[in-house]
């Protein structure tokens, strides 16, 4: 009972607050304009992912480049469709999907966002979009952003002075006068907070959802919904967090300015300057080469090889075409497939590193709980480099099933001398020159994690979250109870 | 003058005395440390490798045996003022190959930085008194003069005579002061870490922008020392003052600006770059089946042409490093040089030309952003430190590729009057040694011509040098002149106020 005349009366207060009614607007409009701008957005990233898929099939599917032309003028026959042969030395880009929930968490721009590979080797993360360099490179007010940025700031501000203010107006010692309990008072105090920060933010998200529906280019699923409920959960949990954060520096000071320099001095190191220091440690943890490191370290591999096996032949003889394979093709095949062996090793070893290398970095920035929050949303709405490294683990996968259904059409040819090695000017000769068939071969869908492989993922993050309120809520009890209210 | 010495004296102690000044010195001390650190590990990094860049692009100019293998790349040097301010100087780790057969396009030989850790942001020393002290130095002056009247102090000190002007001119001032010596302290700081690191090389010029970058910086946090001083006397409350300055620094820091970069960039289309090299590759496609159409009919007798030689392929027009055949298959080579190349010249100058629409394309949409923003002090103060270090675009990107390109114009000439296009530019065999037949040689390294170790006379070739230029500081002009401002504004207003709350 006692609970609701507070919370009621601190709403009440709240609510006429002219920062309140400023905020309240001001939260509504960042939401509204993101929701618009995520749907532009969107529909960017359709089209860049419909044109390079499309680019694609069509690279497998017909002869692409110079070559259709030269053999046209030279044979005056037009090259209509790929070999088998051909399609060994095609290079095939695989972007990611667009992301529906941006308006949780977006991409940042300056991600690769794809790769690329053909039968032989696979390549370096990739950028298949546009990349302005000139851009300063910007942080989206998705939502995410706009809870880190702003209302989470105005937690602190709504929150600062609920103790060490009304302990100057002399308000706190007639409230204690009462038999009201100390537990009561605080959450008295942050339900009314937190109601009143809730009511611009749902009503921002659900002008969002209305408004998503409304385009035709977004289609919600029922899976999304629960993502974005997932998420307004997280979000609870974070602006309880700021809340308590600042009910315990409230109660820290007796003067309400005071507490308000403590109060933005603890929102300025959470979010800046913890996160900024922390992924030196991941970096210093983890080592990456640098290109031409890496580049050395290949050609060391492959110097090393050749002299242990000197059985490796990298001759050519202009008679091996069109006559039967001998010892010496198979020995040049086994050359070129031990330097692919090690480029593509090589390859996997710096793509592990530089995910290490970020995940590290990403676990120590979590000492901040403010980027708890955002990773686990970047999580929900599978965007940044969750995103990235889901990806590229599905992609991965797919390179080795493309991988064997090539050996697998190869072998069902029965004019074919089975040797696939990567050189384009005499691997026809002994492989499969049949037509290939676009559509016959396997194709990359990517699958966004499911709602309980999501749960699983954001179930350390809510812990971590949770027990950061439980802690503060504690922290601001105890000092509560020792509160010199005079 | 004695009141104002007191005052100023007075406002100095009590400055230095706050927990929030401590504070600052503190946060700024260690920041600039881990910045200043990461920073210079940085730059030397991508030095040396700049450095091995060079020496190897020096070293390989000295084997060039024809003139087709002649390509003397042009590197971008890291800047050592990067540390301060980062500008475009990490994006600008290019080379650009001074070459008859490549153009001169930037190609990024960047030190495997981690391309995922953009996910974190890396401030440079600019960026750390852009965002963290200038939030300080509101907080610390914005409750100056607020305070004095809440504790009805302001009162007592104007009964005694004293000047309003004086008064909030010695605040101004008593404020200035000590943050100036905390913003030194960065400053000397990071100074020694780079002295102390054995790997930077320095010249005195350096030392000179880093001290103009302090003045620069001092005019930056003065304006937001007057700025909350300004919101101190039209506040009626400390804690108002604080929350209102501190929503202030919030709106021009982060929401306005990120809100604006955001809107431009959903609004602004930038083809990828696939689109741009699609249309490159249909330009050329036209002049590869020319070349590859003359080369059919003009081919030697003996059925040498342009593909047996090379071993087949069918890739556009690059010439072989040197190529040994009959006099027909030479004096052939000798018509393509005066007959393909020109043409494939042309068509490079047009491929930059659609490089330099796509630069455009770009710059547009940093400039649309720039007219929303100029007038934001954080821009100010960054684009105008970036300025001074000249890591700002113009010099890293603009101005120098310009440079390169009429560098390369340069160099044409140069292998024009050497008569590179000549046999010596896909041969050492002499015209008089030019043979009948076709002598087939497997192994060409074997061959006697090829041991001389015969090199093109180059040591006279042209040197490429760029010296950065310091555009017009008008960032810095209207910084002041807004300090003017709010100094003159802030006074009047401070004069109209009533002493008590």
């Amino acid at each position: 009972m006692m609970i609701k005349l507070i919370f009621f009366k601190e709403l009440q207060q709240l609510i006429i607050d002219k920062k309140y009614i400023f905020s309240f607007f001001l939260i509504i409009i960042l939401m509204v304009s993101n929701t618009f701008i995520c749907k532009v957005n969107y529909k960017k990233e359709v089209e860049n992912f419909d044109y390079i898929n499309a680019e694609r099939v069509k690279k497998i599917e017909t002869p692409t480049g110079i070559m259709p032309e030269l053999m046209k003028v030279f044979t005056g026959k037009a090259l209509e469709k790929n070999t088998f042969s051909d399609v060994l030395f095609v290079e095939q880009k695989i972007v990611a999907n667009p992301t529906k929930l941006s308006t949780i968490s977006s991409n940042i721009n300056k991600l690769p966002n794809g790769l690329s590979f053909d039968f032989f080797r696979e390549k370096f993360p990739q950028y298949y979009k546009s990349i302005n360099e000139y851009y300063p490179q910007m942080t989206p007010m998705d939502w995410t952003n706009i809870q880190l940025y702003f209302i989470g700031f105005l937690c602190i501000i709504f929150s600062y002075n609920a103790f060490s203010g009304e302990k100057e107006l002399g308000t706190l010692k007639l409230m204690l006068v009462t038999r009201i309990s100390r537990s009561h008072i605080i959450l008295g105090k942050f339900f009314s907070i937190l109601f009143a920060i809730c009511i611009p933010f749902i009503l921002g998200v659900i002008i969002s959802i209305v408004l998503i529906g409304v385009f035709p280019e977004i289609n919600l699923s029922l899976v999304d919904y629960s993502k974005i409920l997932i998420s307004l959960i997280i979000s609870l949990l974070f602006l309880s967090l700021n809340i308590f954060l600042g009910f315990f520096i409230s109660l820290l000071s007796t003067k309400s300015s005071s507490s308000l320099i403590l109060g933005v001095l603890c929102w300025i190191i959470l979010l800046v300057v913890l996160p900024s220091i922390s992924w030196i440690f991941g970096m210093n943890t983890v080592k990456i080469q640098n290109l031409p490191e890496y580049n050395r370290i290949v050609e060391h591999r492959i110097n090393e090889e050749v002299k242990k096996n000197k059985n490796y032949s990298f001759e050519w003889n202009s008679s091996w075409k069109d006559n039967l394979p001998n010892k010496e093709v198979k020995k040049r095949v086994e050359g070129t497939d031990m330097i692919d062996k090690i480029y593509n090793e090589t390859l996997r070893d710096y793509r592990t590193r530089i995910f290490n290398q970020v995940n590290k970095s990403i676990s120590f920035s979590k000492v901040s709980p403010y980027y708890v929050f955002r990773f686990c949303n970047e999580k929900i709405s599978n965007t940044g480099i969750y995103n990235i490294q889901d990806h590229y683990d599905q992609s991965m996968q797919y390179t080795g099933i493309f991988r064997n259904y090539m050996i697998r059409s190869d072998a069902n040819d029965k004019e074919s001398y089975h040797l696939i090695w990567n050189e384009s000017w005499a691997t026809p000769s002994f492989c499969s020159q049949k037509e290939f068939n676009v559509y016959e071969m396997p194709r990359f869908n990517y699958q966004s994690p499911s709602i309980s492989k999501l749960v699983k993922s954001i179930s350390i993050d809510f812990l971590i979250l949770f027990l950061w309120c439980i802690a503060l809520f504690s922290a601001t009890f105890i000092l509560f109870v020792n509160y010199d209210v005079r | 003058m004695s009141t104002f010495k007191t005052l100023l004296l007075h406002e100095i102690i009590q400055q230095i005395k706050t927990l929030k000044f401590i504070l600052l010195v503190v946060v700024s001390v260690v920041l600039s440390i881990v910045i200043g650190y990461l920073n210079i590990n940085n730059y030397v990094d991508r030095h040396e490798n700049y450095l091995e860049e060079v020496r190897k692009a020096e070293d390989a100019k000295h084997e060039f045996r024809v003139y087709s293998e002649f390509n003397v790349p042009i590197f971008n040097p890291p800047n050592p003022l990067s540390i301060f301010a980062k500008g475009f100087d990490e994006k600008a780790d290019y080379r650009y190959d001074i070459a008859i057969a490549k153009l001169p396009i930037p190609q990024s030989i960047s030190v495997g930085n981690n391309p995922l850790m953009v996910i974190f942001n890396d401030m440079d020393i600019v960026q750390m008194i852009a965002v963290i002290f200038s939030l300080w130095i509101l907080f610390i002056t914005v409750d100056a003069i607020v305070s004095e009247k809440e504790n009805s102090t302001l009162k007592i000190i104007f009964a005694n005579r004293v000047n309003r002007l004086e008064f909030f001119f010695a605040k101004y001032i008593g404020a200035l002061i000590p943050l100036s010596l905390a913003l030194l302290l960065s400053f000397i700081l990071v100074l020694i870490l780079v002295v102390l690191n054995s790997s930077f090389q320095t010249e005195a010029l350096f030392f000179v922008k880093v001290f103009i970058l302090f003045l620069y910086s001092i005019v930056f946090l003065s304006f937001f020392i007057l700025l909350g001083l300004m919101i101190s006397t039209l506040s009626k409350s400390s804690a108002g003052a604080v929350a209102f300055s501190l929503f202030t620094w919030l709106v021009i820091t982060f929401l306005y600006p990120n809100t604006i970069s955001y809107l431009i960039d959903s609004q602004t289309d930038i083809q990828s770059e696939d689109v741009l090299m699609k249309k490159i590759e249909e330009d050329e496609k036209q002049l590869i089946i020319d070349a590859v159409k003359w080369e059919s009919a003009n081919s030697p007798k003996e059925g040498t042409n342009f593909w047996s030689s090379r071993g087949g392929g069918f890739e556009r027009p690059y010439f072989p490093g040197y190529i040994l055949g009959s006099r027909s298959t030479m004096e052939f080579y000798l018509k393509y040089l005066a007959e393909i190349t020109p043409r494939y010249l042309e068509s490079q100058n047009r491929t930059i030309e659609k490089h330099i629409s796509y630069e455009n394309m770009k710059l547009r949409q940093a400039e649309l952003l720039k007219k929303f923003t100029f007038y934001l002090p954080n821009y100010l103060f960054i684009s105008g430190c970036e300025l001074i270090a000249t890591t700002d675009r113009k010099n890293e990107f603009d101005n120098f590729w310009t440079e390169v390109r009429m560098f390369r114009s340069t160099v044409m000439e140069y292998l024009k009057n050497k008569n590179a296009f000549g046999y010596r530019f896909f041969t050492v065999l002499p015209v008089s040694e030019f043979r009948d037949e076709t002598p087939y040689i497997d192994n060409i390294e074997s061959f006697e011509y090829e041991n001389t170790k015969t090199r093109i006379p180059i040591d006279d070739s042209p040197v490429f040098v760029y010296h950065n230029k310091i555009g017009t500081p008008v960032q810095l002009i209207v910084l002041i002149l807004c300090n003017i401002a709010l100094f003159i504004f802030g006074v009047n207003i401070f004069r109209k106020q009533s002493l008590i709350i």
